[in-house]
């Protein structure tokens, strides 16, 4: 568990400090479907948070339910 | 071994890894805050002999391009009692309310969180404090998430001076990825650390027959869960996901959830309908039995730890109320949400009735909201 954790935090900060070479490949203005609100699974929050916490009280697992937050890259 | 000797490593490096994250960013940048929005919400929930209603708000504002700040309030009313209660209790209403408060600070290209959460109930008590931090990369293809919560529960009885405590510590890592400019791809990993009371002061376990004492469960609890999920734009206004989350936890409950939705909008983009289905199964606990034949060291025989499967179909219709751009409130909406579900349990039967088929029942899960943008 410690070493998955690690690894993942290791890969994490590697991504955040160092992998800035890479070109993007999808530029700024195609991003505009991305942009739509119908992209965000988690656009109302408070429907969604209502809906995962019906869910959450009555299942065993619970945990990752939302999305990564931001993403679609277009601001 | 002890959940927080697991995570104990873990939990010293979660803040220092957010702190040394945020210095490491370069100043310049294209994250944006959170809209500014107000949220008010009913709900209803029904199905398994519990009825559960309430109200919501949650209403965001920023300030000066770098800082948003939300509050939120959320409150339900249970009444009924479910099988697992109504073996040994009798139905009870109970109220919850609970208060959140949250700001985002933006710093070039990433957004640091913080939020607390506070929930009172006559018998539970829950603190929770949690840290986060998003950053773009890739010049804005790539948005890399972490987080780090902790709560502080207490857990008593109504009618007795019971009371223990529940400690819990959450571990978040995000990668959301856009593939093409029609497709995003989310990865988010979710490890939670709990220690302290993790039963329920209200339920029996039943041997032989006959319900005898409390259940016992054992004090910590680790789990692990990921959640893979792709997002399809299609022109000119529809799109479709599909997600797939694996949970695995020191219970040795195994669970698999399945999420598929198709969204579109008609009328001009007046109205924008979401169509979902969700398939969740789970093993059962380690320790979970319907009826024990003998004494174990931990015993429990609440339904939320056996084996079960759930399916559910749902819809969100959103319906633009006005588009005013330069407006005090320049757009709202009215959400109507619903989504029916039938819960199948295996190994789980309802003591209130005769004979050992397995329990099953369907739920109601509803909710309407307006929402305002200023």
């Amino acid at each position: 568990m410690n070493v998955m954790l690690r690894t993942a935090v290791l890969l994490s900060l590697a991504l955040l400090a160092g992998c800035s070479s890479i070109q993007p490949w999808v530029m700024p203005y195609e991003r505009g479907y991305l942009a739509d609100p119908i992209m965000d699974p988690d656009r109302d929050r408070l429907v969604s948070s209502h809906r995962r916490h019906v869910f959450d009280v009555r299942e065993g697992a619970s945990g990752a339910a939302g999305t990564s937050g931001g993403g679609c890259g277009c601001n | 071994m002890a959940a927080t000797e697991r995570f104990g490593g873990a939990s010293r490096l979660a803040p220092a890894v957010l702190v040394v994250a945020l210095l490491l960013l370069p100043a310049a940048g294209a994250q944006v805050l959170p809209e500014d929005r107000a949220d008010a919400m009913y709900h209803y929930y029904s199905g398994g002999g519990v009825d559960v209603e309430g109200a919501a708000f949650l209403v965001r504002k920023g300030f000066a391009d770098t800082v948003s700040v939300s509050v939120g309030y959320y409150q339900d009313t249970i009444s009924g009692a479910s099988p697992d209660v109504m073996a040994t209790a009798s139905p009870y209403t109970e109220r919850r309310d609970e208060y959140q408060a949250g700001v985002d600070y933006l710093y070039g290209d990433s957004i640091l969180s913080l939020e607390w959460t506070r929930s009172e109930e006559i018998d539970y008590e829950g603190n929770t404090v949690s840290l986060g931090i998003s950053h773009e990369v890739f010049g804005g293809m790539t948005t890399v998430s972490l987080g780090y919560a902790h709560g502080s529960d207490t857990v008593s009885h109504r009618d007795t001076d019971f009371e223990e405590d529940l400690d819990r510590r959450t571990y978040r890592l995000g990668l959301s990825q856009v593939l093409t400019p029609t497709f995003l791809l989310n990865l988010d990993y979710e490890g939670i650390s709990e220690s302290g009371f993790l039963g329920n002061p209200y339920r029996s376990k039943r041997m032989l027959g006959v319900f005898a004492g409390p259940e016992i469960y054992p004090s910590t609890r680790t789990s692990n869960a990921v959640r893979i999920q792709g997002v399809k734009y299609f022109p000119p206004g529809a799109s479709a996901q599909l997600a797939y989350r694996y949970y695995r936890d020191t219970w040795s409950i195994d669970a698999h959830t399945l999420e598929a939705q198709y969204s579109r909008y008609f009328y001009d983009r007046r109205w924008l309908v979401d169509l979902t289905y969700r398939y969740y199964t789970q093993s059962a606990a380690s320790f979970y039995s319907d009826d024990f034949d003998r004494e174990f060291t931990y015993m429990a025989r609440d339904k939320e730890v056996s084996t079960f499967t759930s399916n559910s179909v749902g819809a969100r219709v959103s319906y633009r109320l006005f588009d005013r751009p330069g407006a005090l409130f320049n757009a709202g909406r009215a959400i109507f949400a619903y989504d029916y579900v039938a819960f199948d349990y295996d190994d789980y039967s309802d003591a209130s009735r005769s004979g050992d088929d397995p329990y099953s029942f369907n739920a109601h899960i509803m909710s309407v909201s307006v929402s305002l943008w200023y």
